[in-house]
């Protein structure tokens, strides 16, 4: 019988900490990460030693260490987890993210389809003439009224469709339009990933709408790829805040991906700042014809370019 | 930056109060905006911000905060004031 694995966020109150994350399988405990703050070194091995034991068992060597204010991180993670399983700590559900594990040399990026099967059709077929091989779309995927042709192109493709904050809006039964969306496609919503994460010239990139992220139930400015999201959302407001790119740079060595892609402006546009580079897409339909984001592993780089056809 | 604070002389650490925001979270990029700082580290005393991409020496920093502190007890009449 398949074991539930659930993955916990507890909020600390006294130490140095103010996050622990750990996750529990059945009854054993796994991946636990004292986040923000505390002895880094011990934090790694307490967890290491940790890592697979029975919950109750490390509850009770856990329970009651001391260290400050009456408390320590061991001890707290010993309230944490003693909540999580008396069902007063929700499993921590914040963003999906769809991972790509095979490295890629050539893919296609897409932005706000809104529907338009025909366009994008035309869209692939130039995909395919340039040889990609992977495509990512970010958001606005279907128009009002909803097609399903686009869900079948999507699904035809297996092209990675990202929610953006209309499908995520649709999904949660909400907005002017929710009242339209049948179950079945709003399930289709639901299972859409927010997030892909994907493999380039030996580095990891990281492809998100936008802010919507931060608002779902469970995130947390320590889990994987958050750092990014918030450099991006609020540091410099998707690189139109030209004054924190140096405080940008400064944080990017923390980074784990170096390929940042996001959609939320709508517009192109491209950076490359200390070695990351970051890239934002803008609409499949614009003004003077189609457009669409060619990304290419060029040795130990990764080079953009936006190709447009009338 | 934290630990060069907390290794500032008794009577300085005694004059103030010390925060230390996280960069990495929304809370501490919230406050590096509303102080507009442009670069790391930063140091701010009593929400000005005063030193930018550099962490001040311990001398530095002393004599700023010593001077700071007589500035705001000589406008308060005197610590008696």
């Amino acid at each position: 019988m398949e074991e539930t694995s659930r993955r916990y966020v507890f909020c600390t109150q006294g130490v140095c900490c103010p996050e622990i994350h750990f996750r529990l399988s059945g009854k054993r405990l796994h991946d636990v990460r004292f986040m923000g703050g505390g002895c880094p070194g011990n934090a790694l091995l307490a967890a290491r030693l940790m890592e697979g034991r029975p919950a109750r068992e490390v509850m009770a060597l856990a329970r009651g260490v001391p260290c400050r204010n009456g408390t320590s991180c061991p001890d707290q993670l010993a309230m944490g987890m003693a909540a999580a399983i008396a069902g007063e700590l929700a499993p921590a559900v914040s963003f999906k993210i769809d991972e790509d594990p095979q490295p890629r040399s050539c893919i296609g990026l897409i932005g706000a389809p809104k529907g338009r099967v025909d366009l994008l059709q035309r869209v692939l077929g130039s995909m395919e003439r340039h040889g990609v091989e992977s495509i990512y779309c970010l958001g606005n995927l279907i128009g009002d009224p909803w097609d399903d042709a686009v869900v079948e192109v999507l699904k035809h493709n297996k092209i990675v469709a990202v929610a953006g904050e209309q499908e995520w809006t649709l999904a949660r039964d909400k907005g002017p339009d929710a009242a339209s969306v049948s179950d079945p496609k709003r399930a289709w919503l639901s299972a859409l990933p927010q997030a892909v994460s994907f493999q380039m010239a030996g580095k990891t990139g990281f492809a998100f709408y936008g802010r919507y992220l931060q608002t779902l139930e469970g995130y947390s400015d320590f889990e994987p790829f958050a750092l990014e999201i918030n450099m991006i959302c609020d540091l410099v407001d998707f690189m139109e805040n030209a004054e924190a790119l140096e405080a940008l740079k400064a944080m990017i060595p923390q980074f784990s991906a170096r390929i940042l892609v996001f959609g939320q402006t709508g517009r192109w546009g491209f950076w490359e700042i200390g070695d990351a580079c970051f890239i934002s897409v803008g609409p499949m339909r614009e003004e003077s014809g189609l457009s669409w984001g060619l990304l290419e592993a060029r040795g130990s780089d990764a080079a953009f370019r936006v190709i447009r056809e009338a | 930056m934290a630990e060069s604070v907390k290794v500032l002389p008794e009577e300085i650490q005694f004059l103030i109060h010390v925060h230390e925001w996280d960069m990495r979270t929304r809370e501490g990029i919230q406050r590096f905006r509303e102080l507009k700082a442009r670069s790391l580290p930063s140091v701010a005393l009593d929400g000005e911000l005063v030193y930018e991409a550099i962490i001040p020496g311990q001398e530095v920093l002393s004599e700023e905060i010593r001077r700071r502190y007589a500035a705001k007890n000589e406008d308060n009449g005197g610590p008696h004031g």
